[in-house]
């Protein structure tokens, strides 16, 4: 009885309250069966092989690590190394087949020619470089539907490598496509790179900006969920993203936006700032997990 | 006279390889440890497993652990931290495991009836018990049946005492609310 008036005590009650004392016997009824004798003296032979390998392997301090990262840890060259990052950039670029390409650019490029308008093409790229984004990220990383995660692991590169060349790929052949239709926005339908010197960056930063955050929100959900679900979720912020252009207030937005000063104007800057540090977070939460496996427990 | 070594001291022969330790730690610890999961785990195979890796991993990084520190609250955050991430684990999600209900409450003195009535008892308190959230539970679990202090807790679960004492006072309420929902006479 002890205990029990311990922990009522514990829970500012009184060790007369009759209701929580039956619970509490209530408790106890619950009993749980013991491991057996022979499960002990199994458990007890693993273990002395484990501290036998932790003595024979007390020289080398090699840290307790997944069998699939002790590879990746034992690399000698930096997981910050630049170099070695774009060393990864051309077999990453092999993953995007020249028909995917083919079929996306042409996408965004038609898009643009059968809408013929300066304001409404520059939405649609605004709306379309996201997009352009999220398929080109799943693309790269389509191998996980097959389950090569494990052979990923084991590949001469850390993860946190192959993810940067992979952003780098990603990145890099939207903003090639999405440039490539603002000069054509610019040239063939608008007069805006005449009658306004300062919109060209400002065109620029109304796709680049949507881009990079869609592509961080993406990333960040994936370290959880996985790239998939990361897209998804991306996607589906894109859609209610599109809702709301769609409505009264998200349209006087947008005219604000492309005309209007402010803080509505720095929008585009914030969600750049967002994405990139969504981004730099997914890179960073990569080399941890794949380093820093040690300190479980 | 008998000395009892202490759980630090053990630990720390543990260090040096001393097989001896090893094997008064894991009689120490064996059951209570088994016992903790099962209740967690809900499966006794599933237990047994977890258990060997958590005495795995106790091995392991014997040489991390600090002999300034309590022995006790370091193998229970183990415990709790291997078995969250099994829970986790893509396997647990996809089987719901069953309710075991153990032979052990079977003593043979009793009658049938008497068996019955206790294995009805056990079957109650195991469904309410499912029925708590998993940071209730786990609360109620180290408190009631692992014995360990406020403190102890909330060094295990990395959360401060506050937290616990409120987590545990939510629980028992809960169970309490649980039990009467049932139909169970309480008072």
């Amino acid at each position: 009885m002890d205990k029990y008036q311990e922990i009522l005590s514990e829970i500012d009650k009184d060790g007369n309250d009759k209701e929580m004392v039956d619970v509490l016997n209530k408790l106890s009824a619950y009993t749980v069966p013991q491991p057996t004798a022979a499960m002990t003296t199994s458990l007890l032979c693993n273990l002395k092989v484990v501290l036998q390998e932790n003595e024979t392997s007390a020289c080398n301090e090699v840290p307790i690590i997944k069998p699939a990262d002790r590879v990746a840890v034992e690399r000698p060259a930096s997981d910050s190394s630049l170099l070695s990052v774009l060393r990864l950039v051309k077999p990453q670029l092999d993953i995007l087949s020249w028909r995917f390409m083919m079929m996306t650019s042409l996408i965004i490029f038609a898009g643009i020619f059968l809408i013929k308008s300066d304001t409404n093409s520059l939405i649609f790229l605004t709306n379309g470089a996201p997009i352009l984004g999220l398929l080109t990220l799943f693309y790269e990383h389509r191998a996980q539907l097959y389950g090569t995660n494990e052979l990923e692991a084991s590949c001469p590169y850390t993860p946190a490598q192959l993810a940067g060349a992979r952003i780098i790929v990603t990145v890099g052949y939207t903003i090639i496509v999405c440039l490539i239709a603002t000069g054509m926005i610019a040239l063939s339908f608008s007069n805006m790179l005449v009658n306004e010197k300062m919109l060209l960056w400002k065109t620029i930063l109304a796709w680049l900006a949507p881009m990079v955050f869609f592509l961080g929100v993406a990333l960040a959900v994936s370290l959880r969920l996985g790239v998939m679900y990361g897209c998804g979720s991306a996607f589906f912020i894109w859609v209610a993203q599109i809702v709301f252009e769609q409505s009264d207030v998200g349209n006087r937005l947008i005219q604000i936006s492309l005309v209007g000063n402010g803080l509505i104007q720095r929008m585009p800057m914030i969600f750049l700032g967002i994405g990139l540090i969504l981004i730099a977070i997914y890179i960073r939460c990569l080399r941890v997990e794949n380093i820093d496996y040690s300190q479980e427990g | 006279m008998v000395v009892i070594i202490s759980d630090e001291e053990l630990a720390r022969q543990l260090q040096q390889g001393n097989e001896i330790a090893l094997e008064t730690i894991v009689s120490r610890y064996h059951s209570k440890i088994f016992s903790y999961i099962y209740r967690m785990s809900k499966n006794y195979h599933s237990a047994n497993d977890i258990t060997q890796e958590v005495f795995i991993k106790i091995c392991r990084n014997i040489k991390k652990y600090n002999p300034e520190f309590l022995f006790k609250t370091w193998i229970y955050t183990i415990a709790s931290n291997t078995c969250k991430d099994y829970l986790k684990s893509a396997y647990v999600q996809k089987t719901i495991p069953g309710l075991e209900i153990s032979d052990n409450i079977r003593d043979y003195e009793d009658t049938p009836e008497e068996f019955l009535q206790k294995q009805d008892e056990q079957e109650t308190i195991i469904e309410v018990l499912n029925q708590l959230g998993d940071i209730h539970r786990e609360v109620v679990v180290l408190r009631f049946y692992e014995d360990l202090k406020l403190e102890e807790i909330a060094l295990v679960l990395n959360i401060p005492v506050g937290t616990v004492k409120s987590r545990l006072s939510n629980g028992l309420h809960n169970l309490k609310k649980l039990l009467k929902e049932r139909g169970e006479e309480l008072g």
